[in-house]
Formats: structure tokens, C-alpha cells, sequence
């Protein structure tokens, strides 16, 4: 089992709030410091507030799809046939979400939160556990994008984050598909089912 | 059959679908990064009520295109049963958008109602596909998939320039499912090639 639970969501304004502090700080530390005092989160220069909260609503994004990117990585080779088709396919797919949010990242002036060194995934036996933990994964993959989109700044990342979300619920399908439940369970995907 | 000469729509009742300006939007439309950006300018000004009413004309053409396959029979049972599911799925989204269209102020569309309208629309999208010629499961299946990606285009568009939140929210849930349908039905028309069912890391 996974040993932490996914990030829980917070409103823009909380996030503006502690982005406020965090430009604050990073401000007071660059005066200290000199060009050497940037938050942890930053590059260099100090990003507005708004895209501080960005970073940090891309960042947590990130921190899921790697977890994500992990448990297929640690599961594709328990899979067989179609399963693991699909299992490779979606590890591709989860990678290129990870470099697309950290392209994101990093353009808002951010640093991308560094992989863990390793994910506790549990012991799933057998293909049905693997899904049924792909399934809450996934889940709160989608949960977290529809919780985020409409806080972020930039058009560009909502564009990006909406197209990848959609792509995790197609995953989501297939794993529904894999457990033989209904693959489209819902007319509007919120990532709890 | 509203007038056209070929006894389908005219142009005018196209345009007021709202759907030849959002086939134009799309990105095959328009060629050079000069063209992509005017495109781009245009669309940042526009209202959620403008940005909402390209989506509620592609939905209207699923809904219609959905009946339409349903009621032809040409599909095996499982198929028949799969797009059974989508069509109340594709009825929520008409009707959420279509309310959201009135709280705008704006006159929503009414519904598609003949295969030569619906056909009209699947050509300005440049579906080759005709709903008057269907013969097979494939045939339907392949319209299917079609209208889904159109689906998913429109709400892709439309996303990064809605300015409320809640319609904001409910286009990235609803382009989330058209992905799903579009996965499960490639899947129905090619069940072991799951490379075209989920063909991108990124769906738009």
C-alpha cells in the first residue's frame, strides 16, 4: 500500500497566502543572501505570487504521476498479454506527463520537486490488486487536475492539465475494463468512483 | 431539411450553429504559426457564452448521431450496449451546457433534427463518414470515434479561455469523458490494439 496519503486540496486563496509568505521570505533571504537566497521551490528570480501557486499546485501534479510512473514501473513486469500492453503504454504515457509538468514548472520559474529516492507501493498479488491500486491511483490523479485546473494562471497550463487528466481517465477506463466494471461510469469524470 | 439546395441546411444555419467558426478554430484548419496566432488572439476574446456554444452544437451532433446508430441495429450486442451507456452521458452535457448557455444570457441551440443536417456538420469537422450511408458496425463505430474527437477538440479549445471556474471545472470533466468513450469504443473496433485506443499522452 502506498505509504502516504495523496496531497489534500487547498483553495487558491490558502495557496496565495502561503505563496505571499513564500515570496515574502524569499525576498527577505535574497536581501540577506544576496543572489544566492531563493526559495526551494524557485530557480532564480523570484516568481510572482500567482505563479508561485502554480508551482506549487504543478509540483504536487508531479509528486502523483511519479508515484503513478512507479507503481507501473513495479507492476508491468506481474502483468501479461493485454494488461501488459496497456500497462506499458500507460508508464510511457504517466512519464511524459511528469516531463510535461516539469516543463511547466520550470517556465513558471519554479523547480520541480525532486523524485523520491523510493515509492512503499505495498505487495499487490496478482493483476486484480495491481488494478485495483492503479484504479485509486488514477483516481486521485484526476481528482487532483480537476481540483487544480481553475486555480491556475496560465491558459497554457490549464490547457496542458486538462489534456492530461483526460488521458489518465482513459487509463482509468481500461483499468475498469481489465476489473470488468463499467469502463465509463459516469457522465462528468471527478475522479471518485 | 431547411432549404439548402441539396435539400440540406444552408449556410447560414450552419454559421448559426456556431460550428463552422469552431471547425475553422481547430488547429488542421488553419496552416503557419501567423494564422495559429491570430486564431489564438481571436479566441482570447471571446465570451464563455461564445466559447460555450460551439460545445453544445458538438454535443448536439453526438446526442443526434448517437439516436441515430442506436436506432439503425447495426451493431453487435456489446457494442449496442456500450453506446447505449454514452448516449444519457452525451444527453447530461447538451443539457448542462444548454443551461449554462440561458444563465448567460444566450439563446441555446435547439436540437439537430435530420440525418442530412447531422451530415452537413460531420462534413464542415471534415468526418468523411455519413450518417444517410451507414451499413455496418464498423461504419458506426468509426462515426463514433469521429464525433468524439471532435468533441474532445472543442472542449480542448475551449478550456484555457473560459473565465468562470464552474464551466471551467465541468469542460475538463466532461473532455475527461469523451476520452473515455473514445477509448472504449476504439477498443470495441480494434479489441486488442490498445495503442489506438489510447493513442496520446495527451488528449485534445
Amino acid at each position: 500500500v502506498v505509504s502516504e496519503d495523496p496531497p489534500a486540496a487547498s483553495s487558491r486563496r490558502g495557496l496565495l497566502i502561503g505563496a505571499g509568505a513564500a515570496a515574502a521570505g524569499a525576498a527577505a533571504a535574497i536581501a540577506a543572501c544576496g543572489s544566492k537566497g531563493a526559495s526551494q521551490t524557485t530557480s532564480g528570480a523570484t516568481p510572482s505570487p500567482a505563479s508561485l501557486v502554480d508551482i506549487q499546485l504543478l509540483n504536487r501534479a508531479l509528486e502523483l504521476e511519479r508515484r503513478t510512473a512507479a507503481l507501473y514501473t513495479a507492476t508491468v513486469p506481474l502483468l501479461t498479454g493485454r494488461a501488459h500492453a496497456a500497462g506499458k503504454l500507460f508508464l510511457a504515457q504517466e512519464l511524459a506527463h511528469a516531463s510535461e509538468l516539469t516543463g511547466l514548472i520550470q517556465r513558471a520559474g519554479g523547480k520541480p520537486r525532486m523524485p523520491r529516492a523510493s515509492y512503499n507501493l505495498g505487495h499487490p498479488r496478482g493483476p486484480h490488486e495491481v488494478f485495483r491500486q492503479l484504479i485509486a491511483l488514477e483516481n486521485a490523479q484526476v481528482a487532483g487536475y480537476l481540483d487544480a485546473i481553475a486555480q491556475l494562471s496560465t491558459a497554457k497550463a490549464r490547457a496542458a492539465v486538462a489534456s492530461i487528466l483526460a488521458n489518465d481517465a482513459q487509463h482509468l477506463s481500461v483499468a475498469l475494463l481489465t476489473l470488468g466494471r463499467n469502463p465509463i461510469p459516469a457522465a462528468f469524470v471527478t475522479g471518485r468512483i | 431539411v431547411h432549404g439548402g439546395e441539396d435539400g440540406g441546411p444552408t449556410r447560414r444555419e450552419l454559421i448559426s450553429r456556431g460550428l463552422v467558426a469552431g471547425a475553422l478554430a481547430g488547429p488542421g484548419a488553419l496552416a503557419g504559426a501567423g494564422a495559429l496566432a491570430a486564431a489564438t488572439a481571436e479566441a482570447a476574446t471571446k465570451t464563455d457564452a461564445e466559447l460555450l456554444m460551439p460545445v453544445l452544437a458538438a454535443e448536439l451532433l453526438a446526442v443526434f448521431a448517437y439516436k441515430t446508430i442506436l436506432h439503425s441495429e447495426l451493431m453487435s450486442a456489446a457494442a449496442q450496449r456500450t453506446a447505449a451507456r454514452m448516449l444519457p452521458q452525451e444527453h447530461a452535457h447538451a443539457s448542462t451546457f444548454s443551461d449554462a448557455l440561458l444563465r448567460l444570457g444566450s439563446t441555446p441551440l435547439p436540437p439537430l433534427k435530420t440525418v442530412a443536417e447531422a451530415d452537413a456538420l460531420l462534413a464542415i469537422h471534415r468526418i468523411p463518414n455519413r450518417l444517410a450511408h451507414l451499413r455496418t458496425e464498423r461504419d458506426c463505430l468509426t462515426i463514433l470515434v469521429r464525433v468524439e474527437n471532435v468533441l474532445a477538440g472543442v472542449y480542448y479549445r475551449a478550456i484555457p479561455q473560459l473565465s468562470d471556474p464552474h464551466l471551467l471545472g465541468l469542460c475538463a470533466q466532461v473532455l475527461a469523458t469523451e476520452g473515455q468513450h473514445a477509448c472504449v469504443l476504439n477498443l470495441l473496433l480494434r479489441p486488442h490494439d490498445i495503442d489506438r485506443a489510447v493513442p496520446s499522452s495527451y488528449v485534445q
